[in-house]
């Protein structure tokens, strides 16, 4: 499984209230002035949960990994990369 | 105005009581060494897989654990609102704006912080830990003064009020342990008093904010309390619960329950009491809440 920008972006999306359907994406623009606020935050936790099937350690859940949509893909690629790293092993 | 005035005699008839009525919180509870691991510690019907093909999928035994579980993840949840919600009221402790609540507040914060104590040992006892939060705090929307209060006094009560309802369904549910259905049954008689405050509170807050912010600001409130009101019920469905009660697939699980439409019905059913409060006093937003 990949973190792709493209299924970040469906992801993200939904949650960005304060972003037109027309609109870019800036990944480095800051999540909450796209309307993710600490609301919208436990939202997106729990769609990025479904969406990856890994679940989000609480020492991630902080104000830094949901900075910009660049930050939350840095956090999630790397619990995929570690999540199929342990069904490979699990595997083998 | 009215609601204001009305407000701080409500609040001193309810320190009264709080006083008339104080009793140590060390002594109010016996704490067993452990609880039984073959009954439920949460009533089955409040946990969030119930009347769902998941609950029927599950053996006896793993709906009990699920139970046991749950109950950690709910007392967790209290521990949670309360610190943030003794946090609030300690801003507003001696300012200006509250200037005849203070008293209150003292009362206030002091059975928050007691009601923490035994959420929390609870959860320590019996379940080895406290859930940590699934989000992280933040401030409510920059906003007029009477605005931004209404959304913070507004997700105190609804959360209070939710938990309440759990509360009261569980003080008299005779499959607990005893020290389950006494916290639940404390914690539902001394949360009244504050849930009587908070609607006050909310009144009077509306009515400021009516008069002296931009009705599109209100409006706004209404959505975010309607967000918050979405986010709190999801509180309930946590994967590490789900992994603690030894339950396969718990992201996929958290997903097929929240899925189904019987949890809908659920959430509208414990937040019937609020909505129509927030109904009579004109909160807008209602038709924002993703069930």
């Amino acid at each position: 499984m990949q973190v792709s920008l493209e299924r970040m972006e469906n992801v993200l999306r939904p949650h960005c209230r304060l972003l037109n359907a027309s609109e870019v994406l800036d990944f480095d623009a800051s999540l909450v002035s796209l309307g993710v606020d600490s609301i919208e935050v436990v939202q997106l936790i729990i769609a990025i949960e479904d969406e990856f099937a890994v679940q989000i350690p609480p020492r991630l859940l902080t104000a830094e990994t949901f900075a910009t949509a660049n930050t939350v893909l840095a956090a999630v690629g790397s619990l995929v990369s570690v999540s199929e790293d342990s069904a490979q092993e699990a595997r083998s | 105005m009215k609601s204001w005035g009305h407000l701080e005699e409500v609040a001193g008839r309810l320190s009264a009581i709080s006083r008339s009525q104080f009793q140590s919180v060390f002594e109010k509870f016996e704490w067993p060494e452990s609880l039984p691991s073959d009954c439920y510690w949460m009533s089955p019907e409040l946990t969030s897989c119930y009347d769902t093909p998941v609950w029927d999928r599950l053996s006896e035994p793993e709906q009990i654990r699920l139970t046991q579980a749950e109950s950690v993840n709910f007392f967790s949840l209290n521990v949670h609102l309360i610190r943030g919600l003794i946090g609030e009221v300690s801003d507003r402790i001696y300012t200006t704006r509250y200037p005849g609540l203070s008293d209150f507040f003292h009362d206030f914060i002091r059975e928050e912080n007691e009601h923490m104590w035994f959420f929390a040992t609870f959860c320590q006892s019996y379940g080895g830990k406290v859930y940590p939060t699934r989000g992280f705090d933040g401030a409510a929307p920059a906003a007029h003064e009477s605005v931004r209060d209404l959304m913070v006094f507004g997700r105190i009560l609804i959360a209070e009020e939710l938990c309440d309802v759990y509360n009261a369904r569980m003080a008299n549910d005779e499959r607990l342990p005893l020290v389950a259905q006494r916290i639940n049954a404390v914690h539902h008689e001394e949360e009244s008093r504050h849930i009587a405050f908070g609607r006050q509170l909310m009144t009077a807050l509306h009515d400021e904010a009516r008069e002296q912010a931009d009705p599109s600001e209100l409006e706004a409130a209404g959505r975010y309390l309607a967000r918050y009101i979405s986010v709190c019920l999801r509180s309930f469905y946590n994967p590490s619960a789900y992994v603690d009660a030894a339950l396969p697939e718990p992201l996929s699980i958290r997903g097929e329950v929240l899925r189904h439409p019987s949890r809908a019905a659920f959430h509208q059913s414990v937040m019937e009491r609020t909505l129509k409060f927030f109904d009579r006093i004109g909160l807008p937003g209602r038709e924002s809440i993703a069930w």
